[in-house]
């Protein structure tokens, strides 16, 4: 019986083996034929998690049907996970057809690995898309060395506003001036009164409300755009801004707590709990605000700073935030190009479309939001935003965070920030690290 | 056993086909992490060898310094903490009739929870505003003791060790617990018989009995402590800095944030060798001590 | 299994004491239990509620109930497939894993006692995953396997096998005493038939733990499933749950329904197995 016992074992050891090595020699390989081409697109809608997420995924079996030839595979990821398999993928020489992404530093690499296709070539066969119906400094955004990598979606919309219904209750006027703001962090603390839910957690909102300071400078907003190029974090715009935002920890204005109310889910819900003056938010979180908090929430521009240049209601944080990569060596195969033509013209323009009118995004296309009804969006504060947008000529600013050309950069600037914000290091320690990680990155080229 | 070395095929048969997927593998895995560790790499482009450059340079970053000292210390906490309440818990039922199968499963409930969850709860625990830490210590008038758990950089370490350690003490009663159940009763109800209390039985019989099980469970606990990563991601990025991180989080910030996967298999290669030095101590010890 | 002295061994004042040690005893684990349990009700409970009143009062009852969150949870996770395929890579998983590494185990604690082999298996459990994510991958997509049951089973198995040779080697060594063997060799057994005959039903602890180990580790791996598995016929229950998050903000009441339906399974997997474990190790412990 041991013999049969150590023979059968032998045998299914031998059996097991090969199904390992010579299944998959058989399985791989393309097929001949009538046999559909297969598309691979990574996204980040999971039908059924939310209505944005259902209606694209169902534009995308429209596609699907409406192309017999094509399977269209959805690979789906949301969040920053979607960077891990991206890039687990390119290292496996096995990145998708197509996927969602986000723009500056990020895409660095990949282009850098000649993977990305040159958008022109796309624009010149689709059907639905067109160069100038987007806007100039949104392709610039995913422009490398002259040469458009990636077809911008949205752009960050943020805002800040107050609680209305806080500031009558205790007769207190929105802040106009710095001295004003710092004031009332005291008078917020008398009442038992949160001041605002800008925490910090990841760099988030924090970065963004930084970026905000540092662009009531002149010489801040060129400076942020050029800091990919001058790696110079040592400039006056941004040594006062970090100083700043060191007097609202101390005057009482950040969250007590700004590791637990940061990022964005806790820092939004930590606003709608409806005992906070001050929000300051992106418009990813808007579909977190409850019905009544909306109604109470007033969009007011931000103080202006002592030696502030710019009109603070003019603009706020937020360039093209989403783009979305297609894969150039799929695009120059013969027989996925026609199929990736028609996904793309789905995505950038019928996707973005329904999205903009849901209010989910605000798309770069102006072809698309001029269709989008403004009165008919569902998301009421989206309404609210584009209507002070369009009232006060709203334009966005560039963000530190995009232009900074290295994950690591990246990084490094995100966790200095959490550290000002706890007040575990001072506005000179802040500046040393980021510019300590800007030499090092410099030394490493 | 000499009686079965004579069968010298049983090598093959029992431990082959292990052998063959384990080194094909990970082995296999390992030494491309030893050799990727000794260059520059961001995973798209080729790898650029650079010697040993990722060692000193991680050696020399007081970063890399923090989160070695806060990996340690909280080994030491968790190997404290959970050895000893895994061992007492497991007794504890072993010794309990009534409820027996119920009190098993009820401990082992945090261990099938996810890393996320449990990380979620204990981030709303230590809200500083509605957690009930800071409530309770408000009710019992203990105010000057409240703090900001998640972002003072005093105690934030101890808050993230916090669900680390909880959250697999149940999983060590667990393994004890059966380790127990395969003492021959004999030997406990002679002793019971010769008076010993359950205190000296606890002491002189159960965990002397139990020292390979301890070992186990010990390099349970320092593997998983030097792998850990999703508690200190969810509840505080590391942070405030790298204040609350240790090196697995660290290594997986390296290795998909920052793209730097030369460093982050340095670290790998760290934490292999400083878990497979402190397993080997241990198991040096426990041969001491067992009989 | 659970002891206690014999009343006729006893005298009264005996017999208080240890009625006011099982007091104690059964108050210490009522309390622990209290605290281990408190979590999966805690999420149970987030599932009626949204995020307003989880971040606002994170202990509370639901204030008012919400009930969307389960149906959007289940249509979100696609039950049936992805619980289909996490039971059996988890099953699969284990049962390759458990049988490999019982042979490697008694190889390891009986035949070859303090082999290096020891050691060298042992490495494999204190290398972080994300370490060896990519050669890994990398391997399996020149071999084809990406997209594969096959291939996820293939990693899953190697990567529990390390703890599990190392569990199962820790039961064995003290818990199959040696005479036993060396009997049974005598009476004309080979190692195989040592094996299945006596080994493997001792072992019946150490298997059960480590096998719980290793299912729950499938259960909950993401970082393999989510490079691995981008088809959507082939995903986890875990890695459904997880996309239950929106790009940047996540409806924690959403999510806690989504992690319900997660644990769900695996507890009820667990008080089933247990009695299969009960019955194992009380069969294991009367000695012929």
């Amino acid at each position: 019986m041991g013999n049969y016992r150590k023979k059968g074992l032998l045998i299914g050891i031998a059996v097991f083996l090969m199904i390992g090595i010579v299944l998959p020699v058989a399985a791989g390989g393309q097929k001949e034929g009538a046999a559909p081409v297969t598309i691979r697109f990574a996204h980040m809608w999971q039908d059924g998690a939310s209505e944005d997420a259902t209606k694209s995924v169902a534009i995308l079996k429209q596609v699907e049907a409406a192309n017999p030839g094509m399977k269209l595979v959805h690979e789906v990821v949301t969040g920053d996970e979607m960077r891990n398999k991206i890039r687990v993928d390119v290292a496996a020489n096995n990145a998708p057809d197509m996927w969602q992404f986000w723009v500056g530093g990020v895409l660095a690499d990949y282009v850098a690995k000649g993977i990305l296709l040159d958008i022109d070539n796309f624009l010149a066969k689709s059907k639905k898309v067109k160069k100038e119906d987007i806007s100039k400094s949104a392709w610039d955004s995913c422009t490398f060395d002259g040469v458009v990598r990636a077809f911008p979606r949205n752009i960050s919309v943020g805002i800040f506003a107050a609680n209305a219904e806080i500031f009558k209750k205790y007769s207190w006027a929105y802040p106009k001036s710095w001295a004003e703001f710092l004031a009332l962090g005291k008078k917020f603390d008398a009442q038992g009164v949160a001041s605002s839910n800008i925490g910090s957690k990841g760099g988030n909102p924090s970065h963004f409300w930084y970026g905000d300071l540092v662009c009531q400078y002149e010489a801040g907003v060129t400076g942020t755009a050029t800091i990919g190029k001058t790696l110079n974090f040592r400039q006056r715009p941004f040594i006062k801004a970090a100083e700043y935002c060191d007097e609202m920890r101390a005057a009482g204005l950040f969250p007590k707590d700004v590791m637990a109310n940061g990022d964005w889910a806790p820092s939004i819900a930590y606003y709608d709990q409806g005992n906070v003056a001050f929000c300051y938010t992106f418009a990813w979180c808007f579909a977190n605000m409850s019905e009544e908090i909306i109604q109470k929430t007033e969009i007011i521009p931000i103080p202006k700073l002592p030696d502030g240049e710019r009109d603070t209601s003019k603009f706020i944080q937020g360039t093209t935030n989403d783009a979305y990569c297609i894969n150039a060596k799929s695009f120059e195969d013969p027989k996925k190009q026609g199929y990736l033509v028609a996904l793309m013209d789905a995505v950038a323009f019928d996707i973005g479309l329904m999205e903009s009118q849901i209010g989910s995004i605000v798309s770069v296309n102006n072809n698309v939001m001029k269709q989008v009804k403004l009165d008919q969006i569902a998301d009421k504060m989206m309404v609210k935003t584009l209507k002070y947008r369009l009232a006060n000529n709203v334009s966005g600013s560039p963000m530190i965070w995009q232009e900074l050309p290295s994950n690591k950069l990246q990084f490094d600037y995100q966790a200095a920030l959490d550290e000002l914000w706890a007040g575990a290091i001072t506005p000179a320690e802040y500046i040393d690290k980021v510019q300590k990680s800007c030499d090092e990155y410099k030394a490493s080229k | 056993m000499h009686i079965l070395r004579k069968y010298k095929w049983a090598i093959l048969v029992f431990v082959g086909p292990t052998l063959v997927l384990y080194t094909y593998f990970v082995m296999v895995s390992i030494f491309s992490t030893l050799y990727y560790s000794l260059t520059t790499w961001d995973a798209i482009s080729k790898p650029i060898f650079v010697g040993f450059r990722n060692y000193v340079e991680a050696f020399s970053n007081p970063d890399f310094a923090i989160v070695l000292r806060n990996t340690f210390v909280g080994l030491a906490l968790s190997l404290l903490f959970q050895v000893s309440f895994g061992l007492i818990f497991a007794y504890l039922i072993y010794r309990t009739l009534r409820g027996f199968r119920l009190y098993r499963a009820l401990v082992f409930l945090p261990v099938v929870l996810s890393q996320a969850a449990v990380a979620m709860m204990f981030t709303l625990v230590f809200n500083s505003d509605v957690g009930p830490i800071n409530e309770i210590l408000r009710l019992i008038g203990l105010e000057p003791l409240t703090r900001n758990w998640l972002s003072d950089k005093e105690v934030v370490f101890y808050t993230v060790l916090t669900p680390m350690i909880y959250q697999y003490i149940g999983l060590y009663v667990v393994i004890l617990l059966a380790g127990m159940q395969s003492i021959s009763e004999e030997i406990i109800e002679s002793a019971r018989i010769d008076g010993a209390g359950s205190f000296r039985v606890f002491f002189n019989i159960v965990i002397p009995m139990q020292l390979d099980i301890i070992f186990i469970c010990i390099v349970m606990i320092t593997t998983g402590m030097f792998k850990a990563f999703e508690h200190s991601y969810i509840m505080t990025w590391g942070g405030p800095g790298v204040r609350s991180a240790f090196l697995g989080v660290y290594m997986y910030f390296k290795a998909f944030v920052h793209a730097q996967y030369g460093r982050a298999s340095t670290i790998a290669m760290v934490i292999l060798v400083a878990a497979l030095i402190i397993t080997m101590l241990f198991r040096k010890i426990v041969q001491r001590f067992s009989y | 299994m659970r002891h206690t002295t014999p009343d006729l061994l006893q005298d009264r004042s005996s017999i208080v004491k240890q009625r006011i040690g099982v007091f104690f005893r059964q108050l210490t684990l009522a309390i622990w239990c209290f605290t281990t349990l408190y979590p999966v009700v805690w999420v149970v409970l987030n599932a009626f509620r949204d995020n307003k009143q989880i971040y606002g009062n994170p202990f509370a009852f639901p204030n008012p109930a919400i009930f969307r969150n389960f149906p959007k949870a289940f249509s979100g996770v696609h039950l049936l497939t992805t619980l289909t395929n996490s039971i059996i890579y988890g099953v699969v998983t284990v049962i390759v894993t458990m049988l490999l590494a019982a042979m490697a185990a008694f190889y390891l604690s009986k035949i070859a006692r303090g082999s290096s082999l020891y050691v060298y298996f042992i490495i494999g459990i204190m290398i972080p995953i994300q370490a060896i994510l990519i050669p890994l991958f990398i391997n399996m997509r020149n071999m084809h396997l990406l997209n594969t049951r096959l291939g996820i089973i293939i990693v899953y198995v190697v990567i529990n096998l390390s703890m599990s040779i190392f569990i199962l080697t820790g039961f064995m060594k003290n818990g199959i005493p040696n005479d036993l063997i060396e009997a049974a060799v005598i009476d004309g057994c080979g190692p195989l038939e040592v094996f299945f005959r006596i080994v493997l039903p001792m072992s019946q602890a150490g298997i059960a733990t480590a096998g719980t180990l290793v299912f729950l580790g499938v259960w909950n791996e993401f970082l393999f499933a989510l490079t691995m598995l981008a088809a959507p016929g082939l995903r986890t229950l875990n890695l459904s749950v997880y996309m239950l998050r929106g790009p940047y903000s996540t409806d924690q009441g959403l999510m806690a329904a989504g992690v319900v339906i997660l644990i769900t399974p695996v507890i009820l997997m667990y008080i089933v197995f247990q009695e299969q474990v009960v019955k194992g190790l009380t069969a294991g412990a009367i000695k012929g």
